[in-house]
């Protein structure tokens, strides 16, 4: 009788574990790492006197005040160095989007209008891809941003 | 034999008394649980209770179902057809040959070497304004050995920008 405190208490105990691995086993994909077409040398990730570059030449940045940001399109979220994410489309070939600042993401397959994350300053850099394969920076249209921010299209 | 049979009755009688008493003082359902000293069951901490462990059960099958219904909304994505706004000539397939050739295809070409490999596209999707004042068109082709399979191609005006495969 002894044991069965160690059964009630594991198997109790087991049972969270188990749910949240489910969640986690698909969430936590490896970083995608991106060559990009322009070479400067402050890219975003630079340590400056203790501190980093957290948006670079060619980045649009937006005070959302802590509001969400939406898939533009059916896609795929994915993870990138520092603490941005890569929003790619099979429906949008050639076209790639940084969104750095972003809280509370969660990478994997997503539908058009679902949430990204939600972010306070939003960082923002879309991608061309060029024909040697590396990304270069281009700038968003409008109707885009508006499309990101759920905005009347 | 009458006085040598009343106290054998006697006897009997005593000995069988105590045993059924024993029996009516059992509680009843006993017979399904082992025998247990009382202690250990009045001193059993919260942690230790089936409803705690079912509780734990039950968060898990929550959680489990809402990964499940995750993933079955990214699966439920809309089928390519669907996606289509204009349809240009419905029995356009590529085959293996015209596949190979079209990824051949440098980005930048113009739209005209696509249309060399392969004349018309089974559809136009709706255009998009991607890039600040560039119109951006996709046409999209269905393989001819995996139709779940499209190849969708991106021009910017009559630039080749680039293809993707969409798996549905």
């Amino acid at each position: 009788m002894k044991f069965s405190l160690f059964k009630y208490l594991g198997l109790g105990l087991l049972s969270f574990p188990l749910g949240l691995m489910g969640g986690c086993a698909h969430s936590t994909p490896a970083p995608r790492v991106l060559n990009f077409h322009q070479s400067w040398s402050l890219p975003v990730g630079t340590e400056i006197a203790g501190y980093q570059v957290s948006s670079s030449l060619g980045d649009i940045s937006l005070n959302l005040d802590g509001d969400t940001v939406r898939m533009p399109f059916n896609g795929t979220i994915e993870p990138t160095e520092m603490d941005c994410v890569l929003v790619s489309s099979d429906d949008v070939p050639a076209y790639l989007f940084r969104l750095c600042g972003l809280s509370r993401t969660k990478f994997g397959p997503r539908q058009q209008g679902q949430t990204i994350g939600r972010a306070n300053h939003l960082i923002f850099a879309m991608l061309r891809r060029e024909p040697d394969g590396t990304w270069a920076m281009v700038e968003p249209s409008t109707q885009f941003i508006e499309q990101l921010l759920n905005q009347a299209f | 034999m009458t006085q040598q049979l009343s106290p054998q009755t006697t006897v009997r009688r005593r000995s069988t008394r105590p045993a059924s008493r024993k029996a009516k003082q059992r509680p009843l359902f006993s017979f399904l649980k082992a025998d247990r000293a009382p202690q250990v069951r009045t001193i059993k901490p919260w942690w230790r209770s089936r409803y705690f462990l079912a509780a734990g059960w039950g968060i898990a099958a929550i959680g489990l179902l809402l990964n499940a219904g995750s993933y079955l909304k990214a699966d439920a994505a809309s089928a390519q057809k669907d996606n289509c706004q204009k349809i240009v000539q419905s029995s356009a397939v590529l085959s293996r040959e015209q596949l190979g050739k079209i990824l051949t295809v440098p980005e930048r070409s113009n739209q005209q070497t696509v249309r060399d490999i392969v004349t018309e596209p089974y559809c136009q999707l709706p255009s998009l304004e991607i890039r600040d004042g560039v119109t951006a068109t996709r046409e999209a082709y269905p393989l001819a050995f995996e139709p779940s399979t499209w190849l969708v191609m991106l021009y910017e005006g009559n630039e080749y920008a680039g293809f993707s495969f969409s798996f549905q």
